[in-house]
């Protein structure tokens, strides 16, 4: 059955979170809370045979988070307190809970909560322990994204599959007849670029932790009221910009720019000529159409800075001097059997890529494409791209990801993933 | 009638007073906590005054601490410190910004304290001294000297008490260094200061 999975992956654990595609067609249910999970406590420090998966709904990862938060509440009050004893309460219910061992370690009650383990419980570091708050943040935070966008996305209708293939057969066709004599003078053109103009992403500064705190203060409320006083906004961590340009202006934004192209148009470009989803299933996935909307970051306090770097003024006096013919993007400039290869690997990734909530920058990747369809070899372009390698969903298990290819034909593909969820692929 | 009305009237004021008189208790609560977990970030990530300063300037709290003489006076609120007495008073406002700044610093500093909770945690597991490893004993020697040089409590803690509590809020850092960390510290520095 078909399934999205999110990973949260802090060093010393995993969460997975399994969405099942077919409830995204159920409107009767509330997708986003039906759901499996699987906690991996695999901390490389500890031997194979002491690491722990739990697993369930989303119910149980629910009670997890709540028994979790109950405990860090009290084990972070108790410091203040003139004994400095973190109270372990006495607890009668099946539900998992945590109590205090030692200085350093944390005990978990597993309760009713599925699990590979031959005991009833397991000893957390606080280390492990603060590695699972994380991943718990990291979850509730794509979780609100998530809804966030569906509720500001208009619903979609959905074509039924037959519809869906027709329609996408009809356009393929339309697009290679179209373009297949424009695209063809310029391919020499675009081989003729160099290659020393990609940027060197290797320095960017990996994204600071992200703010996702929606709740404002009130600080007017007196202390004595019996609510309490909610707790203060997110502390935006002011990232340096990034000195280094986005891969996306080099080098073959360049193209756009001088044809007086903004990013947008060749989106469009590229968005016209690609028949939407390639494959039958991406016609009814509704997946897609949540994610197509751009991330907006959670409420900060200091508007994010743009990371795209100004073109500066000699450049752009230069560049007013060109002509402003609109040809179209590298993109679409390639030989015509290769479009569908880009096609495919935009439909591809236009369906799966998700942004992660604290990614601020474009990731850029080189892909090896076997002549079977699978991906050879992923070369990630830069330290935020192998940083993040892991949530862009790329297939690397050697899994078929697009038709086959003939040996003729390039097999490496450039992919840009960009923060705001777009995609952009182009051929090397 | 008019009785019933004066009654209710002074009950009210009693009321009032006693709000404000557990509202001052709890800052007073509040400003020991805070000045205790930026006392344990000091030690830990050698964090001066210009520091702090720099973190409130980046954060937009300029107004309430701008300089060296504010910093001061709002940490001499704490009523356990030996230098209190400039200033006295610690409002929410200044709270929340102690505690912006503090989880901000923490987050600065965060692969540090995850080191400094690793060494605690490996030593513990075999018995050693965690302050037999420089970290971790340069981080208790600076705890235990600023809390001797700046806080004077009635009821000495003993070396060990101290010791224990230096550990304490060096892991209760690295969960204050993480995404919601200032909720976490809210919320613990309000309800401990409800308990008392």
């Amino acid at each position: 059955m078909p399934s999205n999975t999110y990973h949260f992956t802090p060093p010393t654990c995993t969460l997975e979170i399994i969405v099942n595609k077919s409830l995204w067609l159920d409107k009767s249910v509330d997708r986003l809370k039906k759901f499996q999970f699987k906690l991996k406590f695999d901390d490389p420090r500890k031997p194979t045979i002491k690491q722990v998966t739990i697993q369930g709904n989303q119910q149980d990862l629910r009670q997890l988070q709540t028994a979790l938060d109950r405990y860090l509440k009290n084990n972070l009050q108790a410091s203040f307190r003139s004994d400095g004893v973190v109270s372990n309460p006495v607890e009668t219910t099946r539900s998992p809970y945590f109590k205090s061992q030692g200085l350093t370690n944390h005990e978990l009650f597993f309760g009713s909560l599925s699990h590979d383990s031959d005991r009833q419980n397991m000893t957390l570091g606080t280390v492990q322990l603060f590695d699972l708050v994380a991943a718990l943040e990291a979850y509730q935070t794509k979780i609100s994204t998530l809804k966030d966008d569906r509720q500001n996305k208009p619903e979609r209708k959905i074509i039924p599959w037959g519809v869906g293939i027709a329609a996408v057969a009809i356009a393929a066709i339309s697009v290679a007849t179209i373009f297949k004599p424009q695209v063809q003078p310029e391919i020499a053109l675009n081989e003729d670029l160099p290659e020393a103009a990609i940027p060197e992403l290797s320095e960017i500064t990996p994204p600071a932790a992200p703010d996702s705190d929606r709740n404002t203060l009130r600080l007017k409320e007196p202390l004595a009221s019996t609510e309490k006083l909610p707790p203060p906004p997110a502390v935006e961590t002011p990232k340096p910009k990034p000195d280094i340009p986005d891969p996306a202006d080099y080098p073959l934004a360049d193209v756009g720019r001088k044809t007086g192209l903004n990013d947008l148009d060749r989106e469009n470009i590229v968005g016209e000529r690609s028949p939407e989803p390639i494959e039958p299933q991406n016609n009814t996935d509704t997946d897609s159409i949540i994610l197509e909307k751009p991330v907006e970051t959670t409420i900060s306090q200091v508007k994010p800075k743009p990371q795209r770097r100004e073109i500066n003024s000699d450049l752009g006096s230069d560049l007013s001097n060109e002509p402003l013919e609109a040809t179209p993007d590298l993109a679409i400039k390639n030989i015509p059997n290769q479009i569908s290869q880009i096609e495919e690997v935009t439909a591809y990734f236009r369906d799966r890529w998700q942004p992660p909530a604290d990614l601020k920058q474009s990731l850029e990747y080189r892909l090896f494409i076997r002549t079977d369809g699978s991906i050879e070899r992923v070369v990630p372009l830069g330290k935020a791209a192998r940083l993040y390698l892991s949530q862009t969903n790329i297939p690397i298990d050697g899994e078929q990801f697009i038709s086959p290819v003939s040996k003729a034909e390039s097999s490496i593909i450039r992919l840009l993933l960009n923060p705001d969820g777009r995609v952009q692929v182009f051929a090397e | 009638m008019p009785n019933n009305v004066s009654h209710s009237h002074k009950h009210s004021e009693w009321q009032l007073a006693n709000a404000e008189a557990t509202q001052n208790k709890e800052l007073e609560n509040i400003k020991c906590h805070l000045d205790l977990v930026l006392l344990a970030l000091e030690a830990i990530a050698n964090i001066s005054s210009e520091a702090i300063i720099k973190a409130a300037q980046d954060l937009n709290l300029e107004s309430v601490i701008g300089d060296r003489i504010t910093l001061w006076r709002l940490r001499s609120s704490n009523p356990k410190r030996k230098s209190s007495g400039g200033r006295k008073k610690l409002d929410v406002e200044e709270a929340r910004s102690l505690v912006l700044i503090i989880c901000y610093l923490a987050n600065q500093h965060q692969e540090l304290l995850r080191r400094g909770v690793s060494l605690l945690e490996q030593a513990t597991e075999q018995n050693i001294s965690p302050y037999k490893t420089a970290l971790l004993g340069n981080y208790l020697d600076k705890f235990i000297n600023y809390y001797h040089e700046r806080i004077a409590e009635p009821q000495q803690l003993t070396t060990e008490s101290l010791s224990h509590l230096a550990w304490k809020l060096l892991m209760d850092l690295l969960f204050y260094s993480g995404q919601n960390g200032h909720r976490l510290l809210w919320v613990a520095i309000f309800d401990a200061a409800e308990i008392k």
